[in-house]
């Protein structure tokens, strides 16, 4: 065994979304970090679909983006398609997506990261964590390498006892032509983590060689476009066409008659899977009144022509798969390249997190991403920002960083995950955000960046230009410099929004006042709130199991009562008043 | 913490005096407003003898002190109103704060507040939890028996109108590729309006839980010389008032109370109500009795039925005040004129307060008109206040929804005020999460990857 030299700060297992963005993060605050990934050439993968953003995930996005996350400008780099979803709506619900490029994407990320200072990069796979008595000091991988650090943050997707399905054939692998990770979970389950499993899939990839495009409707890139990050000028770019079509009655018969054969159905997968529709097959089986769905088709870059085909999810065996195609006016004559599948994977109960991110049971190691039990790029990109951010803290010896519902939707998430757990693979909807009115696309800077620019995962080299922008949405009429046109364009916009809804802030203010109020009392070490006498039986088990930080994140805890909540509030000050004395 | 509170401090039972207390940051200045004095700054530990507004009438004159923080019972601004014991006053003042933002305190939180300001030892917090968790324990039985009781149907039902309107809007701003048909105005507005029908309802019935728990004000006016006080006495079974021939006897407000079928009923007897009064003591007592008229639930309109009717434009006065009224022929053993008031009145007893002939009946009428005898007490009536204001606020939400949607203001904005509608009830009906709402959208519409 060989022990590496450079004892780090941070070592980041996984180069996904999560990986990526916690890797940077922890690097931009000045701490000695390491990304470990399997293969240098999959970083920043897009394993699904090709697109950035969508409802809910386009404001997690621009929240990434104004805490100084790479996410957004990366997708402005490989854009070949923006759309801006839910316009006929109110702007709380207007949602930026773009549709990238993914080698483009890959690259730019791979190039970002590498000129990221204070940022090492290693293709390896890890298999351990490494301890020092109890102590976590850093990773054990394949090639018998040991990387000291003094906090891990682990970003491993969908690789941990990752098994593919399509039809009755199975095979490990992370993600299709990627081999699972088999040995870290091994290691997790063994330390005492809750590992459990999840299902998801992804759809049939086709070649447009021979695809009668005028049989679809097509969908043009928005012109004009927002770009997804805030620090994006608008530019000149030849974007590409996204296309709609529908399935067929052919294509329901088609998979009514092969239900059995879908691994889906067979009972081939046990694992847990979403409530809602991620294959074509659970539209069929549990909406069978509906004659058609929709059929999205999605370039997959400039130079390639390969298309995604959203909406075709699915795990049924490759024959079923191209019988499929032939049942799309248009799509008879496509090839298919990659067959559609399912994936089962192992996730830890995000339950062992506090909502720093970092595991209870192992001090200083930090779970993000797909890893704890959410689905998507956007959720995992915040994620891993939000860990990155609070392991390069901690070594800092700082205060955590911790995003509050009224903040953000990527404090909405980790608020739900570690006070709620999860029963499907997480994904952001707009009604999960009590405040909703308040988190929007346009006002993300407004919210979040003067936070990074605290905490230096933002250049303070932009703070002049951000506080011109503040005064401009404060006055929109006012007197705006030398701002450029289209950031006065984006502050008024704002100004405009924020005089919209300002009946709805007032009672909001105070909600949240009182949100903030209850997570400001923390519940102090060496007291056990489930011992609380008076406290109901199911709220002290629940208790028991999750134990919140701090009153607040209590109070969240479904099924915990308000009585349960002023109990506690009255034992922890007695708590603090005995032990004073 | 950050919000004002108050309650009756001295119980429910009708003393002469009762004290309602307000602590939190707009104490002071919810109180100095129903003094409309406007400039008043009240020292603190002093005692002022204040008017207390119901809007332009006096609703009572009060012994008024106020408290600064940290020098109070709590710790916080406080103010100590001691009004009249009558169940009404105590009742109207708690309507009027909870206009002014400021809400019924629920049980054991000013001994909370307390505590948590330092102002309350640990044995003294310890009698606090075990309130609390008895509360709590009762409040989860309930919940838990949700499908015992018509109450409990009830909320379940506004909770499920509600829910799933919700999801319906959701599943729309969800809805990126416009597969849905849009919206329906007439469903969203026919959901609304039942849902605010149904919670009308049960705010309604606080009115008759109050009788239950505080009592029914009845008000008898007339008349002079109609036999008011004999009647007062009738009903009360001793003679409380002093009854002569000569009219204008009666000069001040009597009020007292009986029980009747275990329900109370608190009898005020006023002054002969006639356009010009002789003399400024009787005038006082004609405007004291209007008073009472209109702060009475049900009132007994006494006529001298032996003689022909000269009182039209008294019972004119009193029908526009848009109170149940029952009309108490007295001395019908004497003679009998029909007034031809019959017709307009909520019901009519023939009586004999001298004989005591049709009193029985007409204790029966007022629990009637109460609508006590329909309900029962332990089903579907609302006799807290702080569910009547949890439930008053998610009116108020639903109204607004129903706004939002009329004038076609935006989802997310109707959205809003029905979350705030189920945020409101919470306490009452559960907490709905986000997840429950999107288990509905999912088993409803297809929602893809």
């Amino acid at each position: 065994m060989f022990t590496y030299k450079t004892e780090y700060d941070v070592i980041v297992v996984g180069g996904g979304h999560a990986g990526c963005e916690a890797a940077l993060a922890a690097a931009r605050l000045g701490v000695k970090t390491l990304l470990i990934t399997q293969n240098l050439d999959t970083i920043a993968q897009m394993s699904c679909n090709p697109s950035i953003g969508g409802l809910a995930k386009g404001q997690i996005v621009r929240e990434i983006d104004a805490l100084g996350g790479a996410m957004g400008k990366v997708a402005d780099a490989a854009a070949l398609h923006y759309h801006m979803l839910n316009t006929g709506k109110g702007p709380a619900v207007h949602s930026p997506r773009v549709q990238c490029d993914k080698k483009i994407y890959q690259f730019t990320y791979k190039h970002t990261l590498e000129k990221q200072e204070n940022l090492d990069i290693i293709q390896d796979e890890v298999t351990e964590l490494s301890f020092d008595g109890s102590k976590l000091n850093g990773v054990l991988t394949l090639r018998g390498t040991k990387y000291i650090s003094k906090t891990v943050i682990l970003t491993t997707g969908t690789f941990l006892g990752g098994v593919i399905h399509i039809g009755n054939v199975t095979m490990p692998g992370g993600r299709y032509g990627d081999a699972a990770s088999n040995f870290l979970t091994k290691n997790l389950a063994a330390l005492g983590l809750n590992v459990l499993r999840f299902k998801t899939g992804t759809p049939m990839r086709i070649n447009a060689k021979h695809v009668d495009f005028s049989l679809f409707i097509p969908q043009p890139s928005d012109d004009p476009f927002e770009p997804m990050s805030i620090f994006t000028a608008p530019f000149k770019r030849d974007f590409l066409t996204c296309y709609i079509t529908r399935t067929t009655a052919k294509t329901h018969e088609i998979l009514k008659q092969n239900m059995r054969r879908s691994a889906l159905y067979s009972g081939q997968i046990k694992a847990l899977g979403p409530r809602y529709c991620p294959s074509v097959e659970d539209k069929i089986v549990k909406f069978s009144g509906a004659e058609s769905h929709p059929i999205f088709l999605e370039p997959e870059g400039f130079k390639t022509q390969e298309y995604y085909i959203q909406g075709f999810s699915t795990s049924m065996p490759e024959d079923v798969q191209r019988e499929l195609l032939l049942s799309v006016p248009g799509l008879e004559k496509a090839s298919l390249t990659r067959p559609g599948y399912a994936i089962e994977y192992d996730f830890v109960d995000p339950l062992e997190l506090y909502t720093t991110l970092e595991t209870k049971k192992i001090p200083n190691l930090f779970h993000a991403g797909q890893l704890n039990g959410t689905t998507g790029y956007e959720e995992a990109g915040a994620q891993g920002l939000i860990a990155g951010l609070n392991a390069a803290l901690k070594i800092k010896n700082k205060e955590p960083f911790i995003l509050r519902r009224d903040q953000a939707y990527a404090g909405v998430m980790i608020d739900d995950l570690v006070t709620k757990g999860v029963n499907e693979p997480y994904r952001m909807f707009t009604s999960r955000a009590e405040y909703r009115i308040m988190l929007r696309t346009d006002n993300a800077d407004l919210r979040l960046t003067d936070i990074g620019i605290a905490l230096g995962s933002v250049p303070e080299r932009y703070k002049e230009n951000f506080e011109k922008y503040k005064a401009v949405v404060k006055n929109p009429d006012g007197d705006y410099g030398d701002m450029s046109p289209w950031r006065v364009e984006n502050a008024r916009k704002t100004a405009a929004i924020d005089k919209l809804y300002a009946a709805y802030y007032d009672r909001f203010k105070k909600d949240a006042e009182k949100l903030a109020l209850a997570d400001n009392i923390v519940i102090p070490e060496g007291f056990e709130p489930s011992e609380v006498k008076g406290i109901l039986i199911e709220s002290a088990q629940k208790l028991k199991k999750i134990k919140p930080k701090t009153l607040g994140a209590a109070s969240r805890i479904p099924g915990v009562t308000p009585a349960d909540i002023n109990l506690l509030m009255i034992h922890i000050e007695r708590f603090r008043n005995e032990r004073n004395k | 913490m950050n919000d004002t509170i108050c309650a009756v401090i001295t119980g429910s039972c009708s003393g002469a005096v009762s004290v309602l207390r307000l602590s939190g940051p707009d104490a002071w200045s919810a109180v100095i407003e129903l003094s409309k004095r406007q400039d008043f700054s009240p020292e603190p530990r002093q005692v002022y003898y204040l008017d207390i507004f119901d809007g332009g009438d006096l609703l009572d004159k009060s012994l008024v002190t106020f408290f600064k923080a940290p020098h109070s019972f709590t710790g916080e601004d406080v103010v100590e109103i001691s009004c009249h014991g009558s169940p009404y006053i105590k009742g109207r003042l708690l309507e009027i704060l909870a206009g002014k933002n400021v809400r019924p305190a629920k049980n054991g939180e000013f001994s909370m507040r307390a505590f948590l300001n330092g102002k309350m030892d640990l044995t003294q917090a310890q009698g606090l939890c075990d309130l609390i968790a008895a509360d709590n324990a009762a409040a989860h039985g309930a919940a838990m028996n949700s499908m015992e009781g018509h109450l409990s149907e009830k909320f379940q039902l506004i909770k499920d109108i509600l829910s799933e309107l919700l999801a319906q809007i959701e599943a729309r701003l969800d809805d990126v590729d416009d597969e849905m048909d849009a919206m329906d105005t007439d469903y969203s507005l026919e959901a609304l309006g039942r849902a605010a029908t149904e919670i009308k309802n049960l705010t309604d019935t606080f009115r008759t839980g109050k009788y239950i728990k505080d009592g029914v004000k009845v008000s008898i006016v007339g008349a002079p010389n109609a036999g008011k006080s004999s009647l007062l006495n009738a009903l009360l079974g001793f003679g409380r008032a002093i009854v002569s021939e000569d009219a204008g006897t009666t000069r001040d407000t009597i009020e007292d109370a009986f029980d009747y079928k275990g329900r109370k009923i608190i009898l005020t007897d006023t002054a002969g109500i006639r356009s010009h009064a002789l003399n400024a003591a009787e005038r006082e007592g004609v405007e004291r009795s209007q008073a009472a008229a209109r702060a009475a639930d049900i009132i007994i309109f006494t006529q001298d039925i032996s003689v022909p009717a000269q009182d039209a434009e008294l019972w004119n006065e009193i029908k526009k005040l848009g109170k149940k009224v029952i009309l108490a022929e007295n001395k019908s053993d004497i003679n009998y004129s029909p007034s031809g008031f019959e017709s307009q009145a909520d019901a009519v007893v023939k009586i004999s307060a001298k004989t005591g002939e049709g009193v029985p009946e007409l204790k029966e009428q007022i629990i009637n008109l109460a609508n006590l005898d329909t309900v029962d007490a332990r089903s579907n009536i609302i006799t807290s206040a702080v569910h009547y204001d949890m439930l008053t606020k998610a009116f108020d939400e639903i109204e607004k929804a129903k706004e939002s949607v009329a004038l076609d203001a935006g989802l997310e904005l109707t959205a809003e005020h029905i979350r705030r509608a189920l945020r409101n009830l919470r306490e009452i009906i559960g907490e709905v999460y986000a997840d429950d709402i999107l288990g509905i959208i999912f088993s409803k519409f297809c929602v893809g990857k």
